[in-house]
């Protein structure tokens, strides 16, 4: 027996699937469920870009006068986006919000993509960790937290299930960010699909990210353009197809697999994320640490190369 | 017309003088305090969260003490405020962190009198949640506290601080929409309201929402809040009420109902129609008022006005942000007008820079260092409560039920 909840955040669909266990009604399940859903709907309250109550847009206006004060899971999440921009040499960068807004991305007019590209570096970000505050030092320097918005929602929200007892859950946000909680019942691992012809990702207590440079686009020069942007160039990325990523937490699955589908190789570090990328040209790259949750077996592609 | 003439144009309409009166400063940034706080909260659950999330943006704000009955909550919550220490009881938080200069209350309804008034009585200012109390007795308790402590004491009524709303207000008392004929509020919202507990024996407590002994239900927990709102607009009381509830969605066993209608009458005939739901999502939370001239919808974070054809033109309309609701166009009512119209960005000032729940704090921690006016007084919280407690006892027995103003009285 499973409970199905689910909520519309971040512009896509969160969805749990819930196991239930003998000791647990499933009034008292779905109560935990609900629990789980706000903190995603919170984080989506604090985190959006299109909302001018958020905590984000706080920061974008504010950020670059003195530093912003946040929350300690605000603070912990941008330390991870930190962690990452440093691991893929500038590959993810969460200052892309003004190249974004420039190339259309954010809706609107379009502005100057090379003035937005100047304006993009998170060497202009800066932490106080004594006052858990975060300070923009250039104006003009603007976040945008799309790339691991789902994943930290995921990341509160499991952690809500862990305390309240849930011991066997499957949560995803739009179907590119999945959460795994244990396995399934009689079950060594939760196993989700990448797609036709790509390898099943094998999950126990451990998060999956998926990104590819398809999905929302505008038109440039007659040309469709992906919304994944290179922030070293300002340009569209689309020399990986796809990018996964496996990590123990899925705010840094999150921001490793846009790394990865920028940067086109796996990270310098972290070393606790296995990854797995398809070239243009359709060969699968893979990289894993100790263990592979990557099962190529059940896949059977065309072209495998394990790096 | 130049944009220099659309300015002077602008400045020099009515509904505009009403824009001049905010402070843009206020809309935006938390405001540096006039003296450094520290402050406690009691009640750890989803609403001391959110209180949480907004006192972090305070520099001048420490949370110094944190304290709820529920061990397990204590420490998740605990986690958002490092700083804090934690205490099972709020007399232990009170006996163990004397310096603190505030209280917050986010304890369920039926037991906010005790660290309320504790808090008082031990000198500390009090922000307490809405409803005041979930009954007469407990509320008058706490007006009679708040009266004899020379301290600041705030409901957390937030209609009454959210800027959206402050202006609105100015645009309906000063008759932008004429006669008000009737209104209406709603609120919608899909869950089972049930509240998780990995310990049976404390399921009962934290799920005292359920319980009709305890709660007000929907009406007290969101509707007092709504309510509040339009006696605050109206400068009026309503002086009936009959409700009913059912159980439409969560047939699990509960008691308490998931779905209630009210109606509230007002003196001259006006109504307001209330209907609360968990059963369903659809347009969540809102307020209405109609009237002769025009309506208003009021969203917590967005506010628009709908205007009749031969309602008069103000100047500033013509520039403001529109929005489409099938038939209707509304023109939306933007918190910090005149810094945007200076800049030309007039159209771009669409809802508020903050959750409502910031203004309340804010509001509270300069009423606190700066004496600025208290936004919702424990006086008023006892009315709003009164209202609540009647409609819920209008729900319970099914009854037509009148209000009157012995409600409001304290001895």
């Amino acid at each position: 027996m499973h409970t199905i909840l689910a909520t519309h955040a971040m512009g896509t669909r969160f969805e749990l699937v819930l196991v239930a266990n003998s000791s647990m009604p499933e009034a008292q399940l779905r109560a935990i469920g609900e629990e789980a859903l706000f903190e995603i709907e919170e984080a989506d309250r604090r985190l959006s870009l299109f909302r001018k109550d958020s905590l984000l847009s706080h920061i974008n206006r504010s950020g670059s006068a003195r530093g912003v004060r946040v929350d300690p899971d605000t603070y912990a999440m941008l330390k991870v986006c930190d962690e990452v921009w440093r691991a893929s040499d500038g590959a993810f960068d969460p200052t892309v919000a003004p190249l974004m807004a420039a190339r259309g991305f954010h809706g609107g007019e379009r502005g100057d993509a090379q003035e937005a590209l100047a304006r993009v570096g998170w060497r202009h970000v800066r932490f106080d960790d004594a006052h858990r505050a975060v300070h923009l030092e250039q104006p003009g320097v603007a976040l945008d937290l799309g790339a691991v918005g789902k994943g930290h929602g995921l990341d509160l929200a499991a952690r809500t299930l862990r305390e309240n007892g849930v011991t066997s859950a499957l949560l995803h946000g739009g179907t590119s960010t999945v959460v795994a909680i244990g396995t399934p019942p009689d079950e060594d691992a939760w196993r989700v699909s990448l797609g036709e012809g790509a390898p099943l990702a094998r999950l126990e207590d451990a998060c999956l990210s998926v990104s590819a440079p398809h999905g929302r686009t505008v038109r440039e020069d007659g040309e469709s353009r992906g919304h994944v942007l290179d922030p070293r160039t300002g340009r569209s990325v689309n020399a990986v197809t796809l990018a996964a990523v496996i990590a123990p937490n899925a705010t840094l699955a999150d921001a490793a697999s846009t790394a990865l589908l920028v940067r086109g190789a796996a990270l310098a570090a972290p070393t606790e994320v296995e990854t797995l990328h398809r070239t243009s040209a359709g060969a699968w790259r893979h990289s894993a640490h100790d263990s592979a949750c990557f099962d190529f077996e059940a896949a059977t592609p065309k072209t495998q190369e394990t790096a | 017309m130049t944009s220099s003439d659309r300015r002077t144009f602008i400045k020099g309409t009515a509904g505009t003088a009403a824009l001049l009166a905010l402070q843009p400063e206020l809309l935006a940034e938390p405001p540096p305090l006039a003296a450094p706080l520290r402050v406690g909260l009691v009640g750890a659950g989803r609403q001391g969260r959110a209180i949480l999330g907004e006192l972090s943006k305070f520099e001048d704000v420490t949370v110094a003490a944190l304290c709820d009955t529920d061990a397990r909550r204590l420490a998740s919550t605990a986690r958002r405020a490092p700083e804090a220490k934690p205490f099972p009881a709020h007399t232990e938080m009170l006996d163990g962190v004397k310096d603190i200069d505030a209280v917050f209350v986010a304890t369920p309804t039926h037991l906010h009198k005790a660290p309320a008034i504790d808090a008082l009585s031990a000198g500390k200012h009090v922000y307490c949640e809405g409803p005041l109390a979930s009954t007469l007795e407990d509320a008058q308790a706490i007006v009679k506290a708040s009266r004899t402590a020379d301290k600041v004491f705030q409901t957390g009524h937030l209609g009454r601080s959210n800027p959206v709303y402050k202006l609105a207000r100015s645009f309906v008392r000063s008759g932008a929409i004429r006669d008000v004929i009737s209104m209406r509020a709603q609120y919608r919202n899909k869950n089972s309201w049930r509240t998780p507990s990995s310990d049976p024996a404390r399921e009962k407590a934290l799920n005292w929402k359920l319980d009709p002994a305890l709660s007000l239900g929907l009406i007290g927990e969101f509707g007092s809040h709504q309510f509040d709102v339009l006696h605050w607009f109206l400068r009026k009381y309503p002086t009936s009420v009959s409700a009913a509830g059912t159980i439409q969605a969560w047939k699990d066993g509960r008691e308490e109902a998931d779905t209630v209608h009210a109606e509230l009458g007002f003196e001259g005939g006006v109504n307001l129609a209330y209907e609360a739901t968990l059963g369903n999502s659809y347009e969540g939370e809102y307020e209405q008022i109609v009237g002769t001239m025009g309506a208003m919808k009021l969203a917590w974070t967005h506010a628009w006005m709908f205007k009749e054809a031969d309602a008069a033109t103000q100047g500033w309309e013509v520039y403001a942000n529109r929005q489409q609701f099938h038939n209707d166009e509304g023109i939306t009512l933007i918190a910090d007008a005149t810094k945007l119209a200076k800049q030309g960005k007039l159209k771009e000032g669409v809802g508020l820079p903050h959750p409502p729940l910031y203004y309340g704090v804010t509001n509270f921690l300069k009423s606190v260092t700066e004496s600025l006016p208290i936004a919702c007084s424990a006086e008023e919280g006892l009315r709003a409560a009164a209202v609540a407690i009647q409609a819920r006892k209008a729900q319970m027995n099914g009854e037509l039920l009148p209000i009157d103003d012995s409600l409001f009285k304290v001895d």
